[in-house]
Formats: C-alpha cells, sequence, structure tokens
C-alpha cells in the first residue's frame, strides 16, 4: 500500500506525543519479533532515546517493512481495548483514519481491521495479503449438479443465462459478506474469505445462496428442470497465491472431497472443525453427518414445514 | 440504433456524442419526471439509459419494473457513484451501468451495442422469462369464473378486474411512487409486519440488545421493501405498516415476503443481538386509501388499513406470513403454490405460507 508523506508524519506525530519509548518498542516488537532500537537510530544504551527520534525510526522501519497498517491497528487496539491493562490516549487517530480512507481503506469496527474499501476495489487479496505467506481462511465451494445433463438436455441460450445467474448470485452474496471468488469455472468455483467472525460469514453465505436458488427455481429459471447445486464450507490454512492455477493445498482439497463425495444435491455440508466457531442460530438447524473415516461433518438444507 | 435517454443533466447528454457519430445513431433525452408518458409511446427505442442521480432505491425500482414491462433492454447512469451495489442492478436486469468514470469517457455506440447484445436477464422472449406456471400454452383460453379477463401472452390479464374493491390508479407505468400525489386515494398492497414477543424479551434480556434488533431488522425490512418497489409507511416501536403501489394486476409485495420468511435464520445469525431465531409475523392485504406521508398518517381512515391491522394481531399466529384472496388472486401461479388456505377472517379469504423448518 501506497504510504504519503503526510500519513507517515502524523503517525510520528501520534506516536511521540503519547507513548513513552519504552512501549513504542513493546510495540514494534510486536510485529517485528526482536527489534533494537538503540541500533537502528544508532543511539547508544548509556543516553535516552527523544520520543521524536524513536517515533520517527520506528514509523520509517515499519514503512519499509509493509507493516505499516499492521502498526496502525495496534495503535487503535492500544487506544480503544489497551495493552498490559492500560489504555493510551493516541491523538491524531482520526485523521489517520481519514487518510487511509483516502488510500481506499476503510476501519472496520467490528472486525477491528482494515479492509480495502469495497466501493472502490475489490481485489483478490483484500489489499492486505502477501503472496506465498500462509493465512486461515474459510472456503466455500460450489458446484451445479448433473452440469452435463443440463447443457445435454437444455438450450445452450438457457444454459448461458442459468451460469451468468448462478455466478451472479454467488458473487453478490460473496462480496456483500466481504468475501472473494478466487476460482469461477462456469458450473461452479471456490469463494473465500478472511478475518474475523469469517466461519458464520462463509455459513450464511451458503445458506442465503440456497435460498435464493429456490426463488429462482420458482419464478426464474428456464431450464427443463430446476437448478440444483452443491455446497461445501471448510476452514483451515493455505498459501495465497495470486494465481489461481497456483492455488493448492490440504484446505482446498478437502473442501473440494466434502462437496464432492459428501454432499447431497440442494444442502451444503460443513466441516466438523467449521462448525466449532458457528453461531448457535446456525447449529441448532444443522444434522451430523455420519463420520465415514473422512471426519464429522454436518449438513443443512432447506426443509418445509409439512 | 434508437436511443431514449431520461436524464436532467446536460453533461450526461454530452457524454453520448461518441454515439450519435455512429452511422443510424438516434438519441432522444427526455426529462427524468416524463420517464412513464414516454416510454409507453417509445416501442421502436432499441435502448434505454436513466440518469439516476438522486434518485433513491424505490425509484431505482420503479424504472426496473416498468422497464421490464416494456421489454426494452436499458442501463443506468450514475454520474455520482453512488450505487453500492452495482451487481443487483445486473440481476434485476440492466445490460449497462455507466458510472462517473465511463461517462467522462463517453458513451460510445459499440458500448450501447455491445450491452444491448448482453441483453440483461430481463430482455429475453417474455416467453422465457414470465414465471413458468403461466407460460403462453397455458393463456392462450381466457381464464374461466370470475375473472374472465383475457389473458395477454405473458399470462397477465389485460383488463384487471378490482380486487378487494380496488380501484385502478391509472395504467401500470403511472403507478409508480413519482405519480403517487399526497391527498388522493390509490389502490395499494398492504404489508403489515410485527416482531414477536417483544415485550416479553424486553423484560428478560433488556431494551438495548431489543432496540439495537429492532433496528437492524427496520433497515434489512426496508431494504427488501424498496427492492419490491415499496415504502414503509407507519412505524411504531416493533410493528408497522408498509405499501406498494397496485396497479390492479399483479402484487409486487409477495415475492419480498417470501424472501423475508425464507432468510429469517440468516438475518437472525448476522444482524440480530439476540442469540436467538427471531420471529415476525406478516400480513398483506389489498385496498384503498387516501395517501399522506409519512409521519402524517394520524388522521387516515381507510378499512383495507384498518383489515390488514386486524389480520397481523388478531389472526396472525407469531412466526408466519398471510395474504387474503385479493393479493393471492394477483400473485403469479409459480409463487401460489407457496400458500395453504387458511380459512376466513373478517370476510375475507385468508392464505398462509408454508414455513422453512
Amino acid at each position: 500500500m501506497n504510504v504519503s508523506g503526510r500519513l507517515q508524519r502524523v503517525v510520528e506525530r501520534a506516536l511521540a506525543e503519547s507513548i513513552d519509548v519504552h512501549t513504542m518498542t513493546t510495540l514494534a516488537r510486536r510485529l517485528f519479533g526482536s527489534y533494537d532500537l538503540n541500533e537502528r537510530t544508532g543511539f547508544p544504551k548509556s543516553l535516552v532515546i527523544p520520543n521524536k527520534n524513536a517515533a520517527g525510526q520506528i514509523v520509517r522501519d515499519i514503512r519499509e517493512k509493509g507493516l505499516f497498517l499492521d502498526f496502525v491497528t495496534l495503535l487503535i487496539e492500544i487506544h480503544e481495548v489497551g495493552l498490559k491493562g492500560r489504555k493510551y490516549r493516541i491523538p491524531y487517530l482520526r485523521e489517520i483514519v481519514n487518510e487511509l480512507k483516502k488510500e481506499g481503506l476503510v476501519f472496520d469496527e467490528a472486525t477491528r481491521m482494515f479492509f480495502e474499501d469495497p466501493g472502490l476495489r475489490k481485489s483478490r487479496d483484500w489489499g492486505v495479503l502477501r503472496e506465498g505467506l500462509e493465512y486461515f481462511f474459510t472456503f466455500l465451494r460450489v458446484d451445479i449438479v448433473g452440469n452435463t445433463d443440463l447443457v445435454r438436455r437444455n438450450s445452450s441460450e438457457a444454459v448461458q443465462n442459468t451460469y451468468e445467474y448462478l455466478r451472479g448470485n454467488v458473487q453478490g452474496t460473496v462480496e456483500r459478506r466481504n468475501g472473494r471468488i478466487w476460482n469461477w469455472e462456469g458450473d461452479g468455483g471456490l469463494a473465500v474469505f478472511h478475518f474475523s467472525n469469517m466461519e458464520n460469514r462463509a455459513a450464511l453465505c451458503a445458506m442465503e445462496i440456497l435460498n435464493e436458488l429456490y426463488i429462482y427455481n420458482l419464478t426464474q429459471c428456464e431450464l427443463n428442470d430446476p437448478l440444483s447445486v452443491r455446497i461445501a464450507v471448510h476452514c483451515g490454512p493455505c498459501e495465497y497465491r495470486k494465481c489461481p492455477d497456483e492455488l493448492n493445498g490440504e484446505t482446498i482439497k478437502s473442501v473440494n472431497e466434502l462437496e464432492s463425495k459428501r454432499t447431497k444435491t440442494n444442502a451444503i455440508t460443513f466441516s466438523g472443525i467449521l462448525c466449532r466457531g458457528l453461531s448457535p442460530i446456525i447449529v441448532e438447524r444443522l444434522e451430523r453427518v455420519s463420520d465415514d473415516g473422512y471426519g464429522v461433518c454436518y449438513s443443512y438444507e432447506i426443509r418445509w414445514e409439512n | 440504433m434508437h436511443v431514449l435517454l431520461f436524464t436532467n443533466g446536460r453533461h450526461v447528454q454530452k457524454a453520448f456524442s461518441p454515439f450519435l457519430r455512429s452511422r443510424g445513431a438516434r438519441l432522444d433525452v427526455h426529462p427524468v419526471s416524463g420517464f412513464a408518458k414516454v416510454l409507453r409511446g417509445s416501442e421502436d427505442a432499441a435502448f434505454v439509459y436513466v440518469d439516476i442521480s438522486g434518485c433513491g432505491e424505490g425509484a431505482i425500482e420503479t424504472f426496473v419494473r416498468s422497464l421490464k414491462k416494456a421489454g426494452i433492454s436499458f442501463g443506468f447512469i450514475d454520474p455520482k457513484d453512488k450505487v453500492k451495489d452495482v451487481a443487483l442492478l445486473f440481476h434485476r436486469g440492466a445490460s449497462d451501468y455507466v458510472g462517473g468514470k465511463a461517462l467522462r469517457r463517453g458513451v460510445s455506440a459499440e458500448r450501447v451495442k455491445r450491452a444491448q447484445r448482453e441483453k440483461g436477464s430481463h430482455a429475453l422472449s417474455a416467453e422465457a422469462k414470465t414465471p413458468r406456471a403461466t407460460r403462453p400454452a397455458a393463456s392462450k383460453t381466457p381464464a374461466a369464473g370470475k375473472d374472465a379477463s383475457a389473458l395477454d401472452h405473458s399470462g397477465r390479464r389485460t383488463r384487471p378486474e378490482r380486487k378487494s374493491g380496488a380501484k385502478r390508479g391509472g395504467t401500470p407505468q403511472e403507478l409508480s411512487w413519482a405519480a403517487i400525489e399526497e391527498g388522493k386515494e390509490y389502490s395499494f398492497c398492504f404489508m403489515y409486519v410485527e416482531l414477536d414477543d417483544i415485550a416479553e424479551l424486553r423484560k428478560s434480556i433488556g431494551d438495548k440488545q431489543i432496540d439495537l434488533t429492532i433496528r437492524a431488522f427496520r433497515e434489512y425490512l426496508d431494504r427488501l421493501i424498496a427492492q419490491g418497489g415499496g415504502k414503509t409507511w407507519m412505524w411504531n416501536d416493533f410493528s408497522g405498516v408498509a405499501l406498494f403501489p397496485f396497479d390492479g394486476s399483479q402484487c409486487d409485495a409477495v415475492l419480498p415476503c417470501i424472501r423475508m420468511v425464507l432468510a429469517r435464520r440468516v438475518f437472525s445469525a448476522e444482524f440480530a443481538f439476540l442469540n436467538t431465531l427471531i420471529s415476525f409475523r406478516i400480513a398483506l392485504h389489498i385496498g384503498n386509501t387516501v395517501y399522506r406521508r409519512k409521519g402524517e398518517t394520524g388522521t387516515i381512515v381507510s378499512d383495507a388499513v384498518n383489515s390488514v391491522f386486524h389480520l397481523g394481531r388478531r389472526f396472525a399466529h407469531p412466526g408466519n406470513f398471510y395474504i387474503t384472496g385479493g393479493v393471492y388472486d394477483c400473485t403469479p401461479d409459480c409463487l401460489k403454490t407457496c400458500f395453504r388456505p387458511a380459512g376466513e377472517f373478517e370476510g375475507n379469504r385468508v392464505y398462509r405460507m408454508r414455513l422453512p423448518l
């Protein structure tokens, strides 16, 4: 991300005017692991480093390492929540957030994280992920049931419109919950969620896709038979890759298997590990699927009163 | 190619200069206020652009419905990039969206042709887009019995019957919110909605959580109502009434309500602050009322308004969605399958939606 000179100066001032050098160093170590301020500034250990110098050095180093956003997030955290039981009043925070907004980043109060402003950009990495690094994601895999038959038994125009509908429905639902489509093949694809509460966002997205599909089949579907899908949701670690072809790993394999081998038509399968993070309002409606060697998982489908 | 442009902005009109340089291009520019009237007389237009500067969701929804009914490909112009969810416009049938940046680059004939080729979800033949249960083969024979008006090729009645004393306020395209004036009587579909058990929940959970939930529910409700072309009209603590202009043929309120019922669990998990499934009841009824703006409805005297309140408060069970016979008769056949007869109330047939578990 682009850090303007103005933004850097405001953060330096905020740091220098609110925190002592020792605490500044603690914050830097939270991000760098180890950090020797004396070594970085050139001040010998026998001398007290002035606040302004310390702040300037830390912010420059943080900017160089691409950790600027993480540092600002940390400042907001110690301002609102505190550090080791003590809150620090950080000045100019509103100004800092506004400057970041001009760079296309917004602060989400609920998750306490910066996202790229979806009104300006919806990039694959939310503007913050780094290539090759491992992160924890929640994946949603959706696929049309019986696609080969569907193509054979319907006009190409109806099939094309159906694919467009599905893509639009899934993409809209996913992006409304700050998810991203990482891969799409026409008859299905892979969506991904990151940041706080991603398990619930992904699960609710899957449920909404099914709800909208029900309405679509009632009112708009042009196919000879109703459109059917299978959806699977699973979470786990994965290396971030810009190129969809390079996406792989155990988590992605698991969600693909969950969808293709363990999911009924017009149903969602949630992995056991994902369900641990789900709201009770969702969990109470899930049915446990027997463990057939793949691990426990849970199923959801729309069921009607008699 | 004949393009209609509805805009009040000269800069928007100027942006179509590249289009006009193309051979055979014809651009008719009209103010947005003349939308309904001009659209009726413009069957030969290949594409329609509407400038939605300063338009709310309700007005945009009205444009969408009128254009879909007219069967013309359409796009929206948004000079100030106010629309937050552009994909939703395409889901609803638009074939083009011209934001501020694209407008400054200019609209070319090539762009319009491309958009027209995309067609959007509405511009397939009326046959394909009609809800399946009312396809042409079933609709060529006039319906027997009370509803003896002829059905057109899309399955709609060509001469809308009066339903529950409903008065026609004009031709369908004119029954948009833009055409509705205060102090005059119109036909509406009335939607009563009430959050269940709020008084008890206030005692057990506290006012703060309940107020947050009610606020979230109202925002969600307003959004869904606007998508169906309606407006929240009255609201009192945890219940209220919304209005949907009724053109005598189809009730547009049914689908948003079905969507609400289906999405109850999603909403409860996502927005409600109670950690439990929220319960609400809905009642729909068609009738007449003199229209007064929101906040000035204290002196309204209307049988239809009374009826929907009674239906919602005295007949409806918590968590359920009911429609009266008049609404049922104006519901597309494909959606009627969601309802079951539920008896009678105050002289009206009542139907109840089957609930998802």
